[in-house]
């Protein structure tokens, strides 16, 4: 087991900030998203800071807009490079997509074509970011409802090669591969084996609503049954990694959440004890 | 030759923000066509945005009503994208877009009120700081009083308005029909206690003018002046004494400094 592993998080949430003081639930760590403390102070900034006394923290951006072709917003670097001071977490993450052009932000994760293109233009600004955090960014793959004309590959083999190229790190979601493989009609396992397991530090898992003909990535539902199903596989695939719920609508009491946590610690446990009965018998 | 990446990102931009549907031809399409995948990012632009403003601006939403509120939303979503990383900031242009708006401007109560809702906003996570005690007062030697200057906490904001909108969004936060709109000019102090909870209240013109001359860089011995000029206090010192006790009782004041090093909070207006 790396000594990345931190065991089950849950993204932290303004609704829970009380609670979680109070009750100083199971949980092994927390997400933030960094944007939502990018504020000089009062209460989201006491919680944060409260909360971060007790449990382990890594963050996640949702603007970095990494893929987009505007510069870099080095404003915005410097913001995220001091919350990470104060904040002290096990790493940074963002999204492999692009949130806005020309200084309007869309405030979306928009996919970006699968070209040789955006990998050289992404990976080179990976470098960039990473340079000026210091330390190696985690990238996440978007639940996507349209595709490209003009992309050249699938998308697993563009993330992996913008991530081999920025020399980054992954933070695979486990629901946006299946939310996607819905949308563009490939199979997920597909997906999964593709990507490289040295590269993988963090899982996602989060519910969505899924309307027949599409799937949409809401945040606001449990985890589903077959995205429980396609965690299992990564488990077999990665190995221990570490693991969060995310929640951002139609948000339950937090009691709820870490019950339906301790189902990720238990499909681990028992997913991962197989892996190491199997890895025995085969060596 | 501009690049396709770059081009495929403007006219994404296009259809979010202009509903332009270009980009539809450079979508795949397949059991869901280029203009359904499309509508799915153009719903969703929308969508977030509405919250937003939804969750920001709540009594205003209900001084206007659905009709209006939903006029509203469209309105600024139409004109105002957003120029912010994080969405704390994205209403931020709307008392400004209600001033100018040809309709909305007929009633300027309403650019006031979503003034005074983004004026809580910014107490509630305005940097934090200790408050001066009493004590720290009490400690100043006599002969520094008037050249004494005050450092207010970053969350404190003097609101003035020509409008009863306080009163207002009083009566609508306690679920009470509000009172007709009325010009009448008000000063309002807004800021954050110290349980972290936004708090106003109104302040007397004296009190309102005195805040302005500290927070101006004025001492104590200007205000001294001020209150010797505009009231009949026997005593001025004392009627600022009094008045430096309820403002460090209430945590307004980060500091009592000397000299003339300049103020570092201003009025918003
Ligand atoms: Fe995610």
């Amino acid at each position: 087991m790396s000594n990345h592993y931190l065991g089950f998080g849950l993204g932290l949430r303004t609704p829970h900030f009380q609670d979680v003081l109070e009750t100083q639930p199971d949980v092994d760590w927390f997400e933030i998203i960094s944007e939502n403390f990018m504020v000089a102070g009062g209460k989201p900034k006491y919680y944060l800071h409260a909360i971060r006394e007790r449990y382990p923290m890594v963050m996640h951006g949702v603007s970095m807009s990494i893929g987009s072709t505007e510069p870099l917003d080095k404003d915005y670097l410097k913001q995220l490079k001091q919350l990470a001071n104060e904040v002290q977490p096990a790493w940074i993450s963002d999204h492999l997509c692009w949130t806005g052009l020309d200084g309007i932000n869309s405030h979306d994760l928009l996919p970006l074509p699968y070209t040789e293109e955006a990998i050289n233009h992404v990976a080179e600004r990976i470098i960039q970011v990473q340079d000026i955090l210091g330390r190696q960014l985690l990238l996440e793959n978007v639940s996507s409802y349209l595709s490209y004309t003009d992309s050249a590959m699938s998308e697993w083999t563009f993330y992996n090669a913008v991530v081999e190229r920025a020399d980054c790190l992954m933070l695979l979601d486990i629901n946006n591969i299946y939310v996607s493989s819905r949308n563009h009609h490939f199979d997920p396992e597909t997906y999964l084996n593709a990507i490289n397991p040295a590269r993988v530090r963090q899982f996602h898992l989060a519910g969505h609503s899924d309307v027949g003909t599409h799937v949409i990535d809401t945040h606001d539902h449990d985890v589903c049954d077959s995205v429980w199903a396609l965690y299992r596989q990564a488990l077999h695939r990665f190995g221990p990694i570490s693991t969060m719920i995310e929640r951002d609508d139609n948000i339950p009491p937090l009691q709820q959440l870490v019950d339906e946590l301790n189902i990720a610690r238990q499909l681990a446990a028992t997913t991962l004890q197989d892996r190491s009965v199997r890895e025995v018998a085969y060596s | 030759m501009k690049s396709s990446l770059h081009q495929r990102q403007q006219q994404m931009m296009q259809a979010l923000l202009h509903g332009n549907d270009e980009i539809t031809q450079h979508i795949v399409c397949d059991t869901l066509d280029a203009q359904q995948r499309l509508s799915i990012y153009q719903t969703g632009y929308r969508l977030r945005l509405r919250e937003v403003i939804d969750n920001d601006h709540p009594i205003l939403g209900h001084y206007l009503g659905d009709t209006l509120f939903e006029q509203l939303i469209e309105g600024y979503i139409d004109a105002v994208p957003s120029a912010f990383r994080s969405l704390r900031y994205y209403c931020d242009p709307l008392p400004d877009y209600l001033s100018n708006d040809p309709f909305f401007s007929q009633h300027p109560q309403i650019a006031e009120l979503a003034r005074f809702e983004r004026c809580l906003l910014d107490s509630f996570d305005a940097a934090d700081c200790d408050s001066a005690s009493t004590t720290t007062l009490q400690q100043i030697p006599a002969a520094d009083w008037p050249t004494l200057q005050l450092r207010f906490h970053p969350s404190l904001q003097l609101f003035n308005t020509p409008f009863n909108v306080v009163d207002i969004w009083q009566a609508l936060k306690a679920e009470h029909l509000p009172p007709a709109p009325q010009q009448q000019t008000a000063c309002w102090v807004v800021w954050r206690n110290q349980e972290r909870l936004t708090e106003f209240r109104s302040a007397e013109p004296i009190e309102q003018t005195l805040l302005n001359c500290f927070l101006q860089g004025g001492d104590c011995s200007l205000a001294a002046e001020i209150i010797a000029a505009q009231t009949n206090a026997t005593s001025a010192a004392n009627e600022l004494l009094t008045l430096l006790l309820r403002w460090l009782a209430l945590g307004w004041i980060q500091q009592l400094v000397h000299g003339q090093s300049p103020p570092n909070v201003t009025p918003v207006n």
